[in-house]
């Protein structure tokens, strides 16, 4: 170095310093370019935390998909159970809130929560949550349709997660039905309930040919149950105005379908106490707390219910006798769900049951309805339902009302009181408690997030 | 814990190996020492023109050989090895006109005089092609500060105070006035409605970490309010910095490309200069205070049983006490630096220790920086420069915001919280012992750059730099003792009291490869041709892991792993590389008139996946007509004139991961892996890009005024925005498009007139003034938002929106206020009540002119004064200190309504306030501050000699002395914009600690 430096000017300036100058400058960058050319030009993003769309949907991930868009669904699943039990007649709010309330209010304006994805307990999102896992679901079943059997990772039957994929899609579309006025598929036109059941019923059909085919018991009778469960909506989307006067063919089939799901058989949404708000019942963390933390409180009209004298266990509910947050609800507290780990069954044989004892009774084979409820009572522990000299429409009430005690917090009552037009309680125009009056809505209408970036749909 | 260990093993690591490089370098000069030639020797002094005062850093070089040497502090300079019996000198120095003269061999007592320069027309500016170019053949305006001249008689603490007000057009916007808080950047205003709009930073070549609000993290609880204000760039020591210069705009910025469109702002540290070892010892010691604090922080008012209203000054209530809110800080700072070396081989080594209390006991930091530059000639067409710096510091930011004191007492009445002896929420003690919110930071940049001129017609460099930062920040809430965990009880539950804690750990890296060459030709005599080619790489690396836990079982324990909960821990690694390329042809016409083109291609790993390149072309042209023939008639009064005028575009990349369609990880309840869309995407996503024009000129008018005025005007199109998405589509939230589009314009003037110069007296005024204009053009169809901060077309980017009264009925007895209206709307209308009322647009967050007035003054060559006036006007910043005040019934205008308009009481109706209305918090943040003034003397040489101190200065400096405003809160430039510094999070003065108070005695010593 200091020859170098403090050396002669000839040493500096000679030929050999000015070669082995223009070679250093020459090979220096050669080299690094050579050794390093693919990563400098590389210019990929990296973030471990997030996954590339490109590198997920690949067939030996199929089965992460389709578990991603089960999740999606349990998700949309706890959200919607708490909305439509606001919305419906199972919770009232207990929470000082003016968006907490438009819920039990039945007052949504289009911009507000209930559009929303799968966030936090306090204002549930149902359309963004609900379309979210209807899409996933949706987009794995396409890719599944698409790939081949040898492309799948070793063990996974692809024919049997194109069963678990439509069939979820299935379910998602049902609760857009029940539960929204209309809804969207994939930024489409505005559909109408009845032509979101009638995409339910196309993924219930694809669900029971590919589980037939691969000989998934579980996914077939799940399959089974959401399309009877179709089928029971769409006999009675029809004829809004005569809940009475459904189509009894539909009905028919639906009972036939049910009775195909055998008397030990849920399927549950799955629930992590101390997982992430995604993974979390928030049915009970809305209605399930003690007191003044409470967001909801169960409608007193489910307090207390008892049958023939004897308290009802299938609609666990304790008066707390606490206000609830907004200093004016007393809290009732559910107790169907004991913590934020507990599972919300959304597909089960007492269903099965139901709409079978509805089918018979709306045929008019009264009998069969009555041994239903009955075998149903024995279950749950409480005196039979005696069907002595009882008509068709006493019938058909009674099997409602096991619905709505059975079924309790599962999610189905919303759709019950729209499929069979039952009135709004408090009626419309009664005062709310924190202000306002009731509203008119009976479901979730078309939120503004759809209507003003979907060019099928006109703006708001 | 594993990963925080493993964390903190990589960064130590690093840390280590950077040190290490560090000191090799540092040994390089004992290399080269102890050479010295003895043949024939001139040497003197250098001294500026009128009052002769020594100019440091002039080059005096021996005409027609390659001997000179460069001055030092006294101006003294020393050339050895000569031969014959005369030489002529010539004489360099920027901000002077170059001089020769002749002198005798021997002679050792040369007086050689400067005389300053009005316009720097040869000053070399480093523009992006490499070997720099010089300001007479640019069309933009490129303003420069003297770092070393603006330090020494500012006394500026960190680089955003050294930028502060000195170059028009770039506005700085403090977050706090905390010890380590850093500022808001902004040139030529905002452009972009989404992203950053901070300037992008060089150090000597290389692009380096200027990220704002890098704080600790929240720990999810309060301790960490405000406290995310640290700033990278604020982790560059002054007193290693020569000069900074300021490329505005995408104009000026275009061979920069995207990331640029929001200027760049050239760091160039100092480097040594061929001469005799050289030592500078500089310290400092200081003070920093709240000034006033009684008079700025608002009184409040309760009423008392008895019905009288009560006034609270919690100021003068804790000074009573003996236990008094605030103290005063000590600052201490000491810097040594070694320069020197041969013609070969120049060096600079410097170290610097700070050591500054806030005026809390929980905001404190302490810093040690070191520096070296080395630069060596291989042979007569190599160079190599290197250039390392090491910063090691630890801070303690305090907290601002929620739990300071200033909200306490924003808010506070003894007569509403008597638990807290009147402090909203807790009293002091409470954040000020328990929340500890700490960073400590290692950062090592370095790089080498590689100079070969293989011909006379050709020059090229290859530039390689790594910036690397190694972070630990913590937010601690400690474990409260007994007598504060009642408060704390009280503030957030019992369970907060046991404490808690967030750490974030950050391992962030810039890497810069940068290559440049110029071909020059003279084609005719008169017409000349240099052509430019270049790429540069640049990959930033940010590795980010956050760990957290709540509850410590005991006092004293504050680590992660001691805590009985533990939090999630995050993990994040974002990577994101810029490539481009470049080419630019310039032509010269007699060297008076100038031709420029260019264009850069770029590409980004941000960019959507169906873009490639985007390209950016820019043209400019400059003319110094007073060297024109014809001006000879004009030239005794217009003594330089250079005309100019440039077109030029650059871009800002979007985000990082917005173009990408995602899934996240999202395992079932039951544990089952899945996942589950994230983000859409945006396969077109291509950067913002900014178009700007400026048109301006330089000039010297009677060898005493310097004029350099600029006309700019800049439209950003694809601008970036988020719309909303279609739920149906399967994917939740927002997608980011380019569909918006801006406009900036604005002019900027700066002077600088030598009022006086005599040999015993001289007198200089500088100022700067600069306007800007911003406005949305078109947001493509993205609805309004529903804040207060609003994007709306016509208007300026997120421009304050709030219902104003507009009548309202006063009880001339009780001031009650009753019938109250406000204005309907945008569109105008009969006046309707408030809750119906639409938001109206109120005012603009950015400041619409600024500027500063500096007066200098020379006195008997050894004394120096000097002050600086500087001003904001025409923006707004929202009170909340007084509209929290108002909603805890405290404020003066509850209880005193006589003093305040029917409007304003109208404003804080409990209606209006539901309503929404707050236009009467809003206010007008416009202010001039008497900022910075100082006395340096210098020594006589005779004194200090006898020491063997060659020169030696004494400063006394103050800051933030005076602030004249109508807003009523205790500071109008400070401005929080919340984290990250959203776009859209509003600026506001919410318990934010003013700008300090500073004065600080400095002595400046040259061997």
């Amino acid at each position: 170095m200091r020859t170098l430096f403090r050396g002669s000017e000839a040493a500096m300036t000679g030929p050999w310093a000015r070669r082995s100058t223009r070679y250093a400058l020459a090979v220096v960058p050669l080299a690094v370019v050579m050794f390093a050319c693919d990563d400098l030009t590389n210019l990929e993003q990296e973030n471990p935390s997030q996954i590339l769309a490109n590198d997920a949907y690949v067939p030996r991930n199929a089965m992460l998909l389709v578990n991603g868009a089960i999740g999606d669904f349990e998700c949309a699943l706890f959200r919607y159970t708490t909305a439509a039990g606001l919305l419906g007649d199972e919770l009232v709010n207990a929470f000082a809130n003016t968006t907490t309330d438009h819920y039990d209010r039945r007052s949504h304006p289009l911009t507000s929560t209930y559009a929303d994805g799968c966030g936090g307990a306090q204002n549930p999102g149902v359309y963004t949550s609900l379309s979210v896992a209807r899409a996933s679901a949706d987009t794995i079943l396409a890719r599944l349709q698409e790939w081949t059997d040898p492309e799948m990772a070793p063990g996974v039957n692809r024919t049997q997660l194109v069963g678990q994929a439509a069939a979820y899609a299935g379910y998602s579309l049902i609760l857009l039905g029940e539960g929204m006025c209309s809804a969207a598929i994939n930024v489409g036109p505005e559909l109408t309930p009845t032509q979101l059941f009638g995409e339910a019923q196309t993924r219930f059909n694809t669900a029971i040919t590919a589980a037939t085919t691969a000989n998934d018991t579980i996914t077939l009778r799940l399959a089974r149950l959401g399309l009877a469960r179709t089928l029971l909506n769409l006999a009675f989307v029809g004829t809004p105005d005569n809940p009475n006067d459904p189509d009894l063919t539909l009905v028919a089939q639906a009972g036939t379908l049910a009775a195909q799901v055998p008397v030990i058989f849920a399927v549950n949404a799955v629930a992590l106490a101390t997982g992430t708000a995604r993974q979390q019942n928030i049915v009970f963390a809305h209605s399930g707390g003690t007191g003044s933390t409470n967001f909801s409180s169960v409608d007193p009209t489910f307090d207390s219910l008892k049958f023939a004298g004897v308290p009802d266990p299938r609609v666990p509910v304790v008066n707390t006798g606490i206000k609830g947050a907004d200093n004016v609800t007393i809290v009732r507290q559910q107790r169907k769900y004991a913590n934020l780990g507990s599972p919300i069954p959304f597909a089960r044989a007492t269903e099965a049951r139901l709409i079978e004892a509805e089918a018979k009774a709306l045929a008019n084979d009264l009998t069969g309805a009555v041994t239903i409820i009955n075998v149903l009572h024995t279950a749950a522990g409480i005196p039979p339902y005696d069907g002595t000299g009882k008509t068709q429409a006493e019938v058909l009430a009674q099997v409602r009302e096991e619905r709505r005690r059975e079924l309790f917090l599962e999610g189905h009552r919303l759709g019950d009181m729209r499929r069979l037009n039952l009135p709004l309680i408090p009626a419309v125009g009664a005062p709310f408690p924190r202000g306002g009056i009731y509203g008119d809505q009976r479901c979730f209408p078309l939120p503004a997030v759809e209507r003003n970036n979907n060019p099928n749909i006109p703006d708001v | 814990m594993r990963i925080s260990s493993s964390s903190l093993t990589v960064g130590h690591a690093a840390n280590s190996r950077a040190c290490l490089v560090f000191a090799l370098v540092l040994s390089l000069p004992a290399f080269f020492v102890g050479v010295e030639a003895q043949e024939g020797t001139v040497a003197g002094v250098v001294v500026k023109a009128g009052v002769l005062t020594p100019v440091e850093g002039a080059t005096v070089r021996v005409q027609g050989t390659t001997l000179g040497a460069t001055t030092d502090a006294a101006g003294r300079f020393r050339i050895a090895g000569l031969s014959g019996d005369q030489v002529t000198l010539e004489m360099r120095r920027l901000s002077f006109q170059p001089a020769t003269q002749v002198a005798r061999v021997g002679d050792v007592a040369i007086r050689l005089v400067l005389t300053e320069a009005a316009v720097e027309l040869d000053r070399v500016v480093v523009t992006g092609t490499g070997i720099g170019e010089r300001l007479r053949t640019l069309g933009n305006s490129v303003p420069r500060i003297d770092a070393a001249k603006e330090l020494e008689r500012s006394a500026a603490p960190n680089l955003a105070t050294l930028l502060q007000s000195r170059a028009p057009g770039v506005i700085i916007a403090p977050n706090s006035g905390r010890i380590g808080s850093g500022a808001t950047v902004w040139i030529r205003g905002r452009s972009s409605l989404s992203l950053s709009n901070e300037p992008i930073v060089y150090i000597d070549g290389i692009r380096v970490n200027n990220a704002v609000n890098q704080g600790p993290p929240s720990a999810g609880a309060l301790g960490a309010q405000n406290s995310q204000v640290a700033s990278r760039l604020n982790d560059i020591a002054p007193e290693d910095i020569q000069d900074i210069e300021i490329i505005k705009g995408p104009a000026a910025a275009t061979i920069y490309g995207t990331e640029a469109a929001n200027g760049v702002i050239q760091i160039i540290t100092k480097k040594g200069a061929a001469g005799p070892a050289r030592w500078t010892v500089r310290t400092e010691q200081g003070a920093q205070w709240f000034r006033d604090p009684e008079g700025r922080i608002t009184t409040n008012y309760a009423r008392n049983t008895a019905g009288e209203i009560v006034a609270w000054n919690p100021i003068q209530q804790e000074e009573d006490r003996g236990t008094p809110v605030f103290s005063t800080g000590r600052t201490q700072s000491y810097h040594l630096a070694l320069s020197g070396g041969r013609e070969q081989l120049t060096y600079y080594l410097s170290g610097t220790y700070n050591d500054d209390e806030g005026i809390e006991p929980n905001n404190f930091g302490k810093t040690f920086s070191a520096h070296a530059n080395v630069n060596a000639a291989a042979s007569d067409k190599i160079d190599i420069g290197a250039s390392l710096h090491f910063v090691r510091s630890n801070l303690h930011l305090g907290t601002d915001g929620g739990v300071s004191p200033l909200l306490g007492m924003s808010i506070g009445h003894p007569l509403v919280f008597p638990a807290n002896r009147g402090f909203g929420f807790a009293p002091p003690e409470v954040p000020q012992q328990l929340y500890d919110n700490a960073q400590d930071i290692n950062r090592f940049t370095g790089g080498t750059t590689l100079s070969h001129r293989p011909a006379g017609w050709f020059a090229h460099r290859l530039t390689l730099g790594l910036d690397y930062t190694s972070d630990d920040s913590r937010a601690l809430e400690r474990y409260a003792p007994p007598e504060l965990r009642p408060f704390v009880a009280a503030l957030v539950g019992a369970a907060a009291a046991d404490g808690r804690i967030a750490q974030t750990l950050r391992n962030h890296s810039y890497i810069t490869g940068d290559y440049s060459g110029t071909a020059t030709f003279a084609i005719t005599p008169t017409l000349s041709s240099a052509t430019s080619i270049g790429g540069q790489w640049v990959r930033k690396q940010l590795k980010n892991s956050g760990l957290s836990g709540q509850r410590f079982p005991a006092p004293g324990v504050e680590t992660v792993s001691g805590t009985t909960v533990a939090g999630t821990p995050t993990q994040e690694l974002i990577v994101n590389t810029t490539m481009g390329v470049y080419g630019q042809q310039q032509f010269g016409w007699n060297d008076r008139l100038f031709l420029t083109a260019g264009v850069r291609v770029d590409n980004n790993s941000a960019f959507g996946e169906d873009l490639d390149w985007v390209t950016y072309p820019k043209v400019s042209a400059a003319w110094v007509i007073s060297e024109e023939s014809f001006w000879s008639s004009f030239g005794n009064v217009v003594n330089t004139l250079k005309l100019r005028t440039a077109y030029g575009q650059s871009g800002q990349q979007p985000n990082t991961f917005v173009a990408l369609r995602t899934v996240i990880n999202a395992p079932r309840g039951n544990g089952t892996p899945g996942v589950t869309p994230g983000s859409l995407g945006n396969p077109d996503l291509k950067p913002e890009r900014g178009t700007e024009w400026e048109a301006g000129f330089e000039a010297g008018l009677f060898d005493r005024l310097s004029l350099d005025f600029t006309y700019y005007t800049r439209r950003t199109e694809d601008a970036i925005l988020t719309r909303q998405l279609a739920p149906s589509g399967g994917f939740a939230g927002d997608q980011t498009v380019n569909i918006g589009e801006t406009s900036n314009s604005g002019i900027e003037l700066q002077a600088q007139f030598r009022a006086i110069t005599l040999e015993r007296f001289a007198w200089e005024i500088g100022g700067n003034i600069s306007t800007n204009k911003d406005r949305i053009e078109d947001m493509g169809g993205v609805p309004t938002g529903a804040g207060n901060l609003r994007n709306v077309e016509g208007y300026p980017i997120l421009g304050w929106w709030t219902k104003r009264i507009a009548s309202a009925t006063r009880d001339p007895a009780t001031h009650a206020v009753s019938n109250i209206l406000c204005v309907a709307g945008p569109s105008g209308g009969a006046p309707v009540p408030c809750a119906q009322a639409l938001p109206i647009f109120v005012g603009t967050q950015t400041p619409k002119v600024l500027g500063n007035i500096t007066s200098t003054f020379s006195i008997g060559q050894r004394l120096t004064l000097y002050g600086m006036v500087d001003f904001k006007r025409g923006h707004r910043i929202l009170n909340a200190n007084v509209a929290n005040a108002c909603a805890f019934g405290v404020c003066e205008a509850r209880h005193f309504p006589e003093r305040y308009s029917t409007e304003y009481l109208a404003g804080i109706a409990p209606s209006s306030t539901t309503a929404g209305v707050l236009d009467q918090f809003i206010q007008d943040a416009s202010f001039v501050k008497l900022r910075e003034i100082s006395a340096t003397y210098r020594l006589p040489e005779q004194w200090v000699s006898r020491a063997g101190i060659a020169t030696a200065a004494l400063t006394v400096a103050g800051r933030n002395l005076a602030t004249w405003t109508d807003f009523t809160g205790p500071d109008p430039e400070v401005r929080y914009t919340g984290v990250p510094p959203a776009a859209g999070s509003a600026p506001q003065d919410q318990a934010l600690l003013p700008a300090l108070t500073q004065f600080v005695v400095s002595l400046n010593l040259g061997f």
